[in-house]
């Protein structure tokens, strides 16, 4: 009789424990979906700003076609990329145009006092810091995931039901390598 | 050691700009920077430091520069052997002050030091708790506790004790009188005697200020940090009152070497030694603009391990001493007996380990957010404390954002019972962290590592509480706290730029008057190319105008409880999310085992009934 109550407490236990494993394992998911989709949504906001910058740099800016051209450029490759690795890579290289748009707006005062360039300005820079945060935290949270999935004994939970590993947002390899600083002017 | 000078200094209560250089050269010289910040703000007189005058002469040119007046003096060794009062008259010009071991005149040339002070210790109390309220409410820079005229009116309600110095030409003390208030015949006063024992004390000064050359007052005996002078409480043993009256003595030769010694005064303008404090100026914003806590809600459910635990153990104690034909106990006892007692508690511990393990695993499973990038929602986010209200705990005055205080007095049989408990309620407070700041609705929160003070018995510093014990729970204002709940927006998201324009579009329609300036070709009709004209200088102008303004610096979102009950909301007094969680594996742990334990107690007597 004993061997059965203890039988049937450590089943119980097992079940209610196997319950809340997959249980967790579906709110993780859910976690990784929605910490990119809000991404997303800062994305989003940086994509609709962008139009107003170009437009405001345009005034000032008559021989720096090519630059500009680059962020329209860069902003339409977004609209046209499909699925998660496009979509990173092309956010990515509108992030590089951006920085480069930034640095050749330092020779043009006048630009760099215009109090709606100046807002604009720190508008981005906001949205480009809290992209950043939501990258960490995007990767935070496929991490704690991936780890609990590899975990004894959660990963007989995931394996039986199917939790596949997510992948984490990486940089481009290019952006490793260390940045030579010049001081000479070409 | 007792004979090397001194070098006391004037304390000031806001010290000049550059009071930290000061600091730094004075840690360099040898002294304990805390120390010495302690004895250089606040109000009335400090010992610096006592050391050869060598050492002292270095030091002197240091507060010179710093912008403080002081002195460098000897302590005197001896002193004249007090008279004390036991009558006065006044004729003419001469003040004859009569007392059991002789008498002393004073006249128009009389130099007097008068030292008054209270020897019960209820002055320190009081200035103590003053200074802590003043820093709680007010900031830092207007804690200066009991001072000026507060603190001279605040001696003569107590037991006050009047010390007169006189001083010799040569400035030595010719002379000592010691007035005890109430046992002095006060007909000397004339009119301005008064029926209490302090009003005659302060008449007694009036009168010396009206009838000798110089009369210079101290009122910060046991106030000020002077060797040789510190008030002794009731536990310190001996003849406390014989050792208290003997540094009175001492502190009176000092401050009348004070009146007689060269005053070294101040490189730069500082306030002039011994003038009241100016009108307190509030330096820390925050504490100053705070408003007072809103109306308080009824305290938050905050499940309460220890709770629980005390109401399944008073069940079992209760079932275990209760008395043969009560209903209840009769009850409890064939609940235990047949083993649903036990059942119900294991069920109950259960639960609750079940409840502590889920919680633990939500935030483990939830990364902590940057505050100025949390998305809404399910949120874990760490910082410090900030208060939005002028909360402060009463027992101990700190700045809190939440705080419980309960009283227990011991009953009839001896034992601690609680009598009264308030809380601060679910006062809003801020979180910042390095990106930025939110707010904190705390209501239905879970508290965890509360800070808890505990006094009882005679304290010194809250008053009697003789035959009490109160127990003070607080989250300190500028605590670490870790913050898992619901983020809401506290306002609308902005409008875009496609909304602003379709607005604009549509009054645009409706003013004829300004649809016009777009007619290019005077026909009288908007074609086609003149509306995209007109679009396109709306557009123009809406951006302009949404780039006008920076963007606003409020609060943009909130964090409170969830709208679901079976998602978490916890705010900890903790460093890390480790700690939290470590502290959840613990109370799990505890209940699994009350669980188990009571699971094998029911278990066996089911099986052998």
């Amino acid at each position: 009789m004993w061997i059965v109550l203890i039988f049937v407490a450590v089943a119980a236990l097992a079940g209610v424990y196997a319950i809340v494993c997959y249980n967790s394992f579906v709110a993780m998911r859910n976690n990784v979906d929605k910490a990119w989709s809000n991404i997303d949504v800062l994305l989003k906001q940086r994509f609709d700003e962008l139009p107003k910058l170009v437009k405001v740099c345009e005034g000032y800016m008559q021989h720096e076609r090519q630059t500009l051209e680059a962020v329209i450029e860069a902003r339409s490759r977004i609209s046209s990329a499909r699925g998660e690795a496009a979509q990173r890579t092309a956010q990515n290289q509108l992030s590089e145009t951006l920085k480069s748009l930034f640095m050749v707006v330092e020779q043009y005062p006048e630009l760099k006092a215009d109090r709606a360039f100046a807002n604009l300005a720190a508008r981005i820079s906001g949205l480009e810091e809290q992209i950043a945060d939501r990258r960490e935290f995007f990767n935070d949270t496929v991490t704690l995931y991936n780890t609990r999935r590899e975990q004894f004994p959660d990963v007989v939970i995931a394996s039986l039901f199917a939790f596949t590993a997510r992948e984490l947002w990486r940089i481009d390899p290019a952006h490793r390598r260390d940045v030579e600083i010049d001081f000479k002017r070409g | 050691m007792e004979s090397a000078p001194l070098l006391i200094v004037a304390r000031q209560p806001d010290p000049p700009g550059d009071f930290d250089t000061l600091i730094e050269a004075l840690t360099r010289a040898g002294l304990q920077p805390y120390q010495a910040r302690q004895r250089l703000i606040g109000s009335g007189l400090a010992c610096l430091a006592q050391a050869p005058e060598e050492r002292l002469q270095h030091l002197s040119t240091l507060v010179r520069q710093g912008g403080f007046h002081h002195w460098l003096i000897t302590p005197p060794q001896d002193s004249p052997s007090p008279i004390t009062l036991r009558s006065l008259e006044v004729a003419n010009d001469t003040i004859r002050l009569i007392g059991r071991e002789g008498e002393l005149r004073l006249d128009r040339e009389s130099r007097v030091v008068a030292v008054l002070a209270d020897l019960s210790g209820a002055v320190q109390q009081r200035h103590v708790t003053k200074m802590m309220a003043q820093n709680a409410y007010r900031g830092a820079a207007a804690a200066n506790g009991l001072a000026g005229d507060d603190l001279y009116r605040f001696i003569l309600a107590q037991r006050p004790i009047l010390d007169l110095h006189i001083l010799a030409p040569d400035g030595s003390r010719s002379g000592m009188v010691r007035v005890f208030a109430g046992r002095f015949d006060p007909l000397g006063l004339g009119e301005r005697k008064s029926l209490s024992s302090g009003g005659n004390l302060d008449a007694l000064l009036g009168l010396l200020r009206e009838r000798v050359a110089e009369l210079r007052l101290h009122t910060d005996f046991g106030l000020a940090p002077i060797p040789g002078c510190r008030l002794r409480g009731s536990d310190d043993g001996l003849d406390v009152d014989k050792a208290n009256l003997a540094d009175l003595t001492r502190f009176g030769g000092i401050v009348s070497a004070l009146a007689v010694a060269t005053q070294l005064t101040a490189e730069r303008g500082a306030p002039a030694a011994g003038a009241p404090p100016e009108r307190e100026e509030v330096s820390s914003p925050l504490a100053a603009n705070l408003p007072p806590p809103p109306d308080l809600a009824a305290i938050g459910h905050t499940p309460d391990v220890r709770r629980i635990a005390v109401c399944i153990a008073a069940l079992a104690v209760g079932a275990l001493f209760a008395r043969r034909g009560s209903p209840v106990g009769s009850w409890l006892q064939q609940a235990i007996a047949q083993g649903w007692l036990q059942g119900i508690t294991a069920v109950l511990c259960a639960a609750g380990a079940f409840h502590f393990w889920r919680l633990k695993r939500q935030i483990e499973e939830l990364p902590t957010s940057r505050i100025r990038s949390m998305a809404m929602g399910l949120v874990e986010i760490q910082g410090r404390a900030e208060r939005c209200y002028a909360l402060a705990s009463p027992l101990r005055h700190l700045p809190c954002i939440h705080f419980r205080l309960r009283k227990y007095r011991r009953d009839h049989r001896n034992r601690w019972s609680l009598y009264a408990e308030t809380a601060s309620g679910p006062v809003p407070f801020i979180l910042r962290d390095a990106t930025g700041a939110v707010r904190v609705d705390p209501r239905r929160a879970t508290l965890l590592g509360v800070t808890s003070h505990e006094e009882s018995g005679a304290s010194r510093l809250f008053g009697d509480l003789e035959g009490e014990r109160w127990v003070e729970e607080v989250i300190l204002d500028g605590a670490r706290l870790h913050i898992v709940g619901h983020a809401r927006p506290l306002r609308d998201e902005h409008v875009s730029l496609r909304q602003r324009v379709g607005e604009a579009l549509r009054q645009l329609k409706l003013d004829a008057t300004r649809l016009r300036r777009y007619d290019t070709n005077g026909d009288g009709r908007i074609d086609g190319s003149e509306w995209d004209a007109a679009r396109a200088d709306i557009e123009q102008q809406q951006a302009r105008a949404a780039l006008a303004t920076a963007p606003d610096g409020g609060y943009r979102a909130e964090v409170g409880a969830p709208p679901q009950r079976s998602l978490p909301f916890v705010i900890a007094a903790a460093t890390s999310e480790a700690e939290v969680t470590g502290r959840l594996f613990w109370y799990s742990v505890a209940l699994t085992t009350g669980a188990l334990l009571a699971l094998a107690w029911g278990g066996t007597i089911w099986i052998h009934p």
